[in-house]
């Protein structure tokens, strides 16, 4: 299997977008992308589930810690965008999306780009989750003021506002993590074998740092958004 | 159906969604479903009851420091009322000390008075019964005494007892000796 992004074998290019791809009834699948989800996936998965099965009140692990940190931190950007009574449910649909968008990045760190890249440097799961995301966000605009959600669409810059929400949300994540994926090939493509371990695992560093702040800018945005949906003033763009 | 593994050289635009979008977001709401039903009851759970067994604690924390100092106000209050109590006590034996003392000292003087009137009364007795004796008995010897020295006999009982009580009304003359019994005797 040759690499998915980097060509650098033979002429040192670099290949972007280049995917491990099955074709079913016609429409393609990048396999890479769908594997390296599922990773992630079960990496919250069981995580999730080994911090419930201990969950402790006296005693709780580093694990269980980090998780409540989380969720005490989108809790509180939920209660001060829209509040936790609003809409309550948002406070767990954010604690996914942020789980799931960190561990996807954080297989960034791993030096598995070539068969494993991290599933978020692909539109198919950025794009997938700013539209879960702006269709919820409709879905309860619409049903708490439905009124007012389509009267605000008499001004045309609220639909492009609605339409340019969800592609600045998912190129946003995508941009930052695909990068990371490229500034890793040109590193290895530039620097001689006895040197590159030094900037590619300082790289590897930063990625970390990488996939931590969008996985809090994608969540804190989807928060924004709801509280956008629900706020008592209706926008007038 | 039809499967075919291959590499996708960027043919079509990478920045464009293929149907790989749909197998992410059921991915995706897998994930929520999982998270939300079995992972967020219980974390949930555990974070509700420790806020509430530390609002608890900080109840119970209050009520013991309530209770503290209502316990060293109740010690304060105690050890000042026996501070008082003990004082009065003290005051109270004083007093009593004081008031006995006085009495025994009153009733030692009585007693010292009754046995010196005492003393003075049984002393009186034996000097007037002395007294009497020695009248009885001197008379006869002082008769006895001056018949040998003048020769004769007092045979006349009317002078000699005038003779003899002459001559204790002399004795009793004699300075330094009390004048009852020898008045008694004089006058009669």
């Amino acid at each position: 299997m040759s690499p998915a992004v980097l060509l650098a074998a033979e002429g040192g290019e670099i290949h972007i977008g280049k995917h491990w791809t099955v074709s079913l009834l016609g429409f393609t699948l990048n396999l890479d992308t769908i594997i390296a989800t599922l990773v992630a996936g079960a990496i919250v998965i069981g995580l999730g589930l080994w911090v419930a099965r201990r969950a402790s009140v006296g005693k709780p692990t580093k694990l269980q810690i980090a998780f409540e940190v989380t969720k005490e931190q989108i809790e509180q950007q939920v209660e001060d965008n829209l509040g936790i009574r609003t809409a309550p449910w948002v406070v767990p649909f954010a604690f996914a999306i942020a789980l799931l968008i960190l561990f996807s990045n954080l297989l960034a760190i791993l030096p598995s780009e070539e068969w494993l890249p991290p599933p978020t440097a692909d539109v198919n799961l950025t794009f997938g989750l700013s539209f879960v995301v702006m269709l919820a966000v409709w879905f309860t605009a619409i049903k708490r003021h439905p009124v007012r959600f389509f009267a605000h669409f008499k001004n045309p810059m609220a639909i492009i506002e609605e339409i340019t929400k969800p592609i600045s949300l998912s190129l946003r994540l995508f941009g930052n993590v695909l990068s990371g994926v490229i500034m890793i090939q040109l590193i290895i493509l530039l620097f001689p074998v006895w040197l590159f371990w030094v900037p590619f695992t300082a790289w590897k560093l930063f990625d970390i740092f990488i996939a931590v702040l969008q996985a809090v800018i994608f969540t804190i945005l989807t928060i924004i958004y709801f509280g956008q949906a629900l706020a008592e003033e209706s926008d007038a763009h | 159906m039809t499967v075919l593994a291959q590499e996708q050289e960027g043919g079509g635009n990478f920045l464009l969604p293929n149907l790989t979008i749909v197998i992410e977001v059921l991915a995706f709401l897998l994930i929520l479903y999982v998270l939300r039903r079995w992972v967020w009851p219980p974390l949930s759970k555990a974070m509700n009851d420790r806020q509430a067994m530390v609002r608890r604690q900080a109840a119970e924390s209050t009520e013991a420091t309530r209770r503290l100092r209502q316990a060293e106000e109740r010690f304060d209050s105690a050890l000042a009322e026996a501070r008082r109590e003990a004082a009065t006590i003290r005051d109270e034996a004083r007093a009593d000390a004081k008031r006995i003392r006085e009495e025994m000292r009153v009733a030692a003087d009585a007693e010292v008075e009754r046995i010196r009137q005492r003393g003075e009364e049984q002393l009186a007795r034996q000097r007037e019964q002395v007294t009497r004796q020695l009248r009885a008995e001197l008379g006869g010897l002082a008769v006895q005494l001056a018949e040998r020295i003048i020769g004769q006999s007092l045979a006349d009982d009317g002078l000699r007892r005038a003779t003899v009580d002459r001559f204790l009304a002399d004795l009793d003359q004699v300075p330094g000796e009390p004048r009852k019994a020898g008045a008694a005797g004089g006058a009669s």
